[in-house]
Formats: C-alpha cells, sequence, structure tokens
C-alpha cells in the first residue's frame, strides 16, 4: 500500500483532518476525519513509502502499550477504512 | 483623465488607478474610501485596451467552472505574471483579462465588455481574496446580520436561501440590521472573529463600512420543519473553506486560510440550520447561536 499524494494532514481541536489540497486531489471533493492515533500513523506513511498492516503494527508497537494482536487488527481495520475512504492505493 | 483612489475594507487598503468616469460606476467603494498613497494588498489599474497577451495558446494552469451561474475563471502562468481571464457565466466569453505580478500586488483589468461594473468588482473581490488571505481575513459567500452589536453570518450554496434568511431576521428582530448580503469580510482582530461590510454585496445594493465582532456561524440547508444542530470542528472548517474565496490550489493560500479558519470555528459556534422560509427559523437561529458560548484562547487562563 501507498498514500496517494496530494493529501495534508491538518489538526483541529482534537482531532485530525485529511484533506484533498492542491491540484492533483482537486476533485477529491470530502474530508477524512481522524483520531490521534490514525494522524500518527498517516504521517509516518505520509512520504509515500509502501506498507502493510505487519509495518503499521510496528509503527503502533513502538508508540501505544498495546498487544501486538491489538495492534494488528486496528492496523487492519486502518488500512480497511484508508481503501475504502480511496486514500490509499 | 486618469486618477487614483484609495478604498479600505476590513482595515486593509487597495488602490485603483483609472478614468475619471469609471469611478461613475463604481458608487459601491464610495464609503469605503480613504485618503492614502499606497495599498496593503493590491493596486488595481483599469483599462479599455486590449490585453497585451492572449490565452489562445496557453494551458490554463486552473480553471474555475464549478457553478454554471458563477462567472468562469482561467488562471495562466506566464514567467513574471499571472493571466487570469473572467467570463460572465460558465459558458460564455472572456469578458476581462486580468495581468498581474505573481504575488497579485500589482495588476492591471483589460475589459472587453459593456458591463464595466462586473469586471472592476469581480477584479477587486478576487484580488482581494488573493492578498488579503495572508493578513488572516476571508472573503466569504454570506449574508451578514448584526443584531445587538454582533455580527451572524449565514452560509449555504447559492439558491439555498441565505438573503431570505436574513430577511427572516430583519422581520423577527426590528434592531437588526443587514451588513451584507452576499460577500463580506472576515478578519481575525487580535484573535478575534469579527466580520466587515464590503463593496460587494451580490443583488442586494448593501455597501457599508461597518463591522461586527462574530457571534455564531449559521450553514442553512432547506427543509419541511425547523430544526437545528451544534457542528462539529470538522464539519464546521468544512463549510467555512467551502464558502471562503481564494486560490486554494496554491499550498500557502491553503495553509493561511486553514489558520484562519480553525481559529475561527473553535472561537464561536456554528449550527446547522435546516429549515423553512419563515420567521420561526430567524427565531430559532438566534437562540441556537445563544445557547452556545464564544471561546477565545485569551480567555483561558495560562
Amino acid at each position: 500500500m501507498k498514500v496517494k499524494q496530494g493529501f495534508k494532514l491538518r489538526p483541529l481541536g482534537d482531532e485530525f483532518m485529511l484533506i484533498g489540497e492542491g491540484l492533483e486531489q482537486i476533485n477529491f471533493n470530502k474530508m477524512i476525519t481522524m483520531n490521534a492515533t490514525a494522524a500518527y500513523l498517516w504521517e509516518k506513511v505520509a512520504d509515500g513509502q509502501d506498507f502493510d498492516a505487519q509495518r503499521l503494527t510496528a509503527y503502533l508497537l513502538d508508540e501505544y502499550e498495546v498487544t501486538e494482536e491489538v495492534a494488528l487488527q486496528d492496523s487492519q481495520t486502518t488500512i480497511d477504512s484508508w481503501l475504502q475512504a480511496g486514500i490509499i492505493e | 483623465m486618469v486618477t487614483s483612489r484609495y478604498y479600505r475594507v476590513a482595515n486593509l487598503t487597495f488602490g485603483f488607478t483609472a478614468e475619471e468616469q469609471v469611478f461613475d460606476l463604481l458608487p459601491n467603494y464610495a464609503p469605503f474610501e480613504v485618503q492614502a498613497s499606497e495599498a496593503d494588498l493590491f493596486h488595481l489599474t483599469v483599462t479599455n485596451n486590449s490585453c497585451p497577451v492572449d490565452e489562445t495558446d496557453l494551458t490554463a494552469f486552473f480553471t474555475d467552472k464549478s457553478d454554471e451561474d458563477m462567472p468562469r475563471i482561467e488562471l495562466y502562468q506566464l514567467p513574471e505574471q499571472w493571466l487570469l481571464c473572467v467570463s460572465m457565466y460558465r459558458d460564455s466569453e472572456t469578458c476581462c483579462r486580468i495581468l498581474a505580478s505573481h504575488d497579485w500586488t500589482k495588476a492591471t483589468l483589460y475589459i472587453n465588455t459593456p458591463q464595466q461594473r462586473f469586471a472592476v468588482d469581480n477584479a477587486a473581490m478576487l484580488l482581494y481574496a488573493f492578498t488579503a488571505c495572508f493578513k488572516q481575513a476571508l472573503t466569504l459567500h454570506a449574508s451578514v446580520i448584526q443584531y445587538e452589536g454582533n455580527g451572524y453570518f449565514f452560509l449555504g450554496k447559492s439558491g439555498t436561501g441565505k438573503s431570505t434568511h436574513s430577511r427572516q431576521w430583519l422581520s423577527a428582530f426590528p434592531e437588526a440590521e443587514l451588513m451584507n448580503d452576499d460577500n463580506p469580510i472576515l478578519r481575525l482582530v487580535d484573535g478575534r472573529p469579527v466580520i466587515f461590510g464590503s463593496p460587494w454585496s451580490g443583488k442586494t445594493p448593501c455597501y457599508k463600512n461597518m463591522c461586527a465582532p462574530v457571534r455564531g456561524i449559521v450553514q442553512l440547508k432547506q427543509a419541511p420543519e425547523n430544526s437545528f444542530e451544534r457542528l462539529r470542528l470538522p464539519a464546521a472548517y468544512a463549510y467555512m473553506l467551502s464558502s471562503s474565496s481564494g486560490l486554494k490550489i496554491i499550498p500557502k493560500v491553503m495553509d493561511a486560510l486553514y489558520a484562519t479558519i480553525a481559529t475561527v470555528v473553535q472561537s464561536v459556534p456554528t449550527i446547522l440550520l435546516s429549515c423553512l422560509p419563515n420567521e420561526a427559523a430567524a427565531q430559532m437561529s438566534y437562540k441556537a447561536i445563544l445557547t452556545f458560548p464564544t471561546i477565545f484562547l485569551d480567555d483561558v487562563p495560562t
């Protein structure tokens, strides 16, 4: 998986918004809201690196006190929702 | 005879240079005229000469033709300048061209239409939006009411009933006053959102040089009965961004718009009002806003 280019993560209060900005995402006419954990993962992969659920799991375990099982499940859920939103490919 | 005049809108100055008779076509700027010799934002020279650059063989950097009732705007990037071509409607011919420096501070408007006021108003509004965004100011598509010293503004797509909702406020609250009916300026003053009248007010001649602290924002939606909900911050942000003019494809413009809008929506409440065009909707709008506090960062004890 890779993030699609042209998205900007912006904080607002205690939430985060992922917004299509610039010419690349000019027709992406919606906004994805993220909690702090999802925003942390997005920032980790925003450089365009290749990633999968294992990679996200490793990032989660670096930062949060969770079991590997829970982290893997969260990573898979995150990837599924990002795919559905059309922000990764 | 060619002369220059200066105007101050939301405490930001811009200038026009044009033949004397052009100013006779622009009474909407008179309340904003000031004595000045230089502009904070931009200086626009207006002429009926033809534009030295033709866009025929150029590829547009960006085209905004989202709404068939709104002017179409095509932007071309030249080595030293921007060329902006405006037509009155989405599918009509180019009626004026603007050649501007890359920072938009110096521009010339070449008018190719009998609708001179349309051309000047559009050019000025665009230049204002493009330059004022860096001074914590937003050029909003909204109708604004001042009541009890506070500003309330109404957002919604064309045809949703922004002007109608303002008229309902005027009949529900006899002391209320229409500040602007189409393109007010919202600016942060000492970190707090203040709404200002402008020379641009759509079909309603309401060009008032006045301002009011913002108490609340109302996003309108037509519905068979009146109801409201308070919007969460991201939704409030999205509605404010889509109602703000500006070159959103330029990253530093988006950074500036984001910074201003984020402060606005965290300071004052935004409600979504699903409503009928009646006085009860205005009553609900007012009472709903007052239910929620304003929160200014400088109120928070440190």
